[in-house]
């Protein structure tokens, strides 16, 4: 017996519905399968990494001031979620008022940025690094990257949140300035760094620091931030906290199997 | 043919022999040398019954018994000058034999020991300990009292972090047994050339209580000093970094041991240790991360 190609059409789009349909429904084992599962505690996470992050206020903005004239302003921010919606919801909607000055202190521009906080364990199912504030029950969802480009260049920029998701408790966020190194500025910048800070700016390359070409070796230099503190007193200012990120570590049950 | 060869065979068993002998008597001479060191250690009975004179001074006893009794060891118990309720347990006059010099305060005061057990070898970290326990109303203080290799002056040299039973360990875990929740501080120094990891080689301190297993008295002492010495990188044995964890210090392993857990090992870089001698504002954010938690 031979189909028609409507026939074949018709079987087609079936056959595409049932695979769709029962990845569906056992999404949460496929989930399991191939990444972990979130019911694991923070307990089992090895803490790998501790940043420092500054929590946005709702009664007075966070400041920041430039060490130089800044053309590119980079704000990497985290919503920090209730936990009922952690096991909920896929992403959270947040915002926050960044408005900057020239070195007159005059407002030359004021940008209103919402991101989507994705959630860790739906949207990216491999072992990623986990973020979690020691002695707090918040969950902290992915970070968001926001660059912007200041025509003319900022000397300080305030910082407030804008109304975010009800779930959305806190904003905790890093501000970074770019090192101008550019050219052979750059390559003398590299040149002046430690062994050490040589081998590590040149982790990601295939060769060791020491036989890289003169023209890469200024090319890790020509992208680098710098992470800058609020201005103030800390407790008093800003609030600051310790972030850690690490892994999750496969529990004895796991290893077992 | 094999005439000729005997006497060849018997040079190599000669020489062989020789070179045997050389060795051991190199071995035995060199031991003899490194052995050489009046450095004392005393024996667990005595790391004992010092223990238990720490403990009665820690907890105040003023009485003349005490000060005979230390005596004994080979230790004179003080008072300090122009200070209230302070005293100085140290060797005798004139003896270096690395035994320790301990300070003691009692009134209100915070239960924290700052230890500098290699104070001259890691430079400023016994200086450090002095200006901290002056501007802190810290419970104690201990250095060591001979340098950390043999000199001419003193005979004593050695490194009391290596001796189960050296008296740093007796008066460390006095310390813990007169106050359970208090916290015992190792302040050390090292140099970033010669760490192996890059992030080692780029840290201004790390800190460690010499096991795998950070408590959160220990993590809570570390994020504080994050905050307070920003923009200098403070790093967590193991998490952060494999090196400098003080896995082998006596004192923390009989600390842990005895269920302390407030063993803190504090490594600093030169320039860390630079600004903090000459910072007073930093010295003072230092000063309050090692109490936190402390009452």
């Amino acid at each position: 017996m031979r189909l028609t190609r409507i026939g074949r059409l018709v079987s087609l789009i079936a056959a595409t519905a049932i695979g769709i349909g029962a990845a569906w429904l056992a999404r949460d084992d496929i989930i399991r399968l191939i990444g972990w599962s979130k019911a694991q505690s923070e307990l089992e996470v090895e803490a790998a990494k501790r940043s420092l992050v500054y929590r946005l206020n709702r009664e007075a903005p966070l400041n920041f001031a430039f060490s130089r004239p800044a053309g590119v302003i980079r704000i990497v921010s985290q919503p920090l979620v209730d936990a009922g919606s952690w096991d909920r919801l896929d992403y959270w909607t947040y915002g926050f008022r960044v408005e900057v000055y020239d070195s007159g202190g005059t407002a030359i521009a004021s940008h209103d940025i919402h991101s989507r906080a994705l959630h860790p364990d739906r949207i990216l199912p491999f072992r990623r690094p986990v973020r979690f504030v020691r002695d707090s029950d918040l969950k902290i969802a992915l970070q968001d990257d926001t660059v912007i480009v200041s025509t003319p260049a900022a000397s300080t920029i305030a910082i407030t949140p804008l109304p975010s998701d009800p779930a959305v408790r806190e904003i905790d966020l890093r501000v970074y300035e770019r090192l101008p190194f550019i050219g052979r500025t750059a390559l003398a910048a590299f040149h002046r760094r430690s062994p050490a800070e040589q081998a590590q700016l040149a982790g990601a390359s295939a060769l060791p620091a020491e036989l890289l070409p003169d023209a890469e070796r200024a090319a890790l230099m020509t992208n680098r931030w710098k992470v800058l503190g609020p201005t103030g007193v800390p407790g008093q200012d800003y609030t600051v906290t310790v972030m850690y990120e690490g892994r999750f570590q496969p529990s004895d049950e796991e290893e077992d199997e | 043919m094999s005439r000729q060869r005997r006497p060849r065979r018997c040079t190599l068993v000669i020489v062989i022999i020789a070179m045997i002998g050389s060795a051991i008597l190199a071995t035995a001479i060199f031991r003899s040398l490194r052995e050489a060191t009046e450095f004392y250690v005393p024996d667990q009975r005595e790391a004992a019954t010092a223990q238990a004179l720490f403990t009665r001074a820690l907890a105040g006893d003023q009485g003349a018994v005490l000060g005979r009794d230390l005596e004994a060891l080979g230790f004179e118990l003080r008072p300090i000058a122009n200070t209230e309720g302070e005293r100085v347990i140290r060797e005798i006059d004139g003896d270096c034999r690395g035994r320790g010099l301990y300070r003691l305060r009692e009134r209100g005061a915070v239960p924290l020991a700052l230890i500098a057990p290699h104070r001259g070898f890691d430079r400023g970290t016994g200086q450090l300990a002095e200006q901290l326990m002056a501007e802190f109303p810290f419970a104690a203080a201990a250095w060591n009292s001979a340098p950390r290799k043999i000199t001419q002056d003193c005979p004593g040299g050695g490194d009391p972090t290596r001796v189960e039973t050296h008296y740093l360990t007796a008066f460390s875990l006095a310390f813990a047994a007169t106050h359970p929740g208090g916290r015992v501080v190792q302040l050390h120094g090292f140099d970033r050339s010669r760490r192996e990891s890059s992030a080692a080689q780029l840290a201004d301190a790390i800190i460690s209580e010499g096991s795998d297993n950070p408590a959160a008295r220990l993590l809570d002492v570390a994020d504080c000093l994050s905050v307070a010495l920003h923009p200098a990188r403070v790093l967590v044995y193991p998490g952060e970094t494999r090196e400098l964890g003080a896995t082998q210090n006596r004192q923390g392993q009989a600390l842990r041991a005895g269920g302390f857990d407030g063993f803190v090992h504090l490594e600093m870089s030169a320039g860390l240790r630079e600004r903090l001698l000459s910072d007073g504002a930093l010295r003072a954010r230092l000063g309050q991360c090692l109490g936190t938690g402390l009452t």
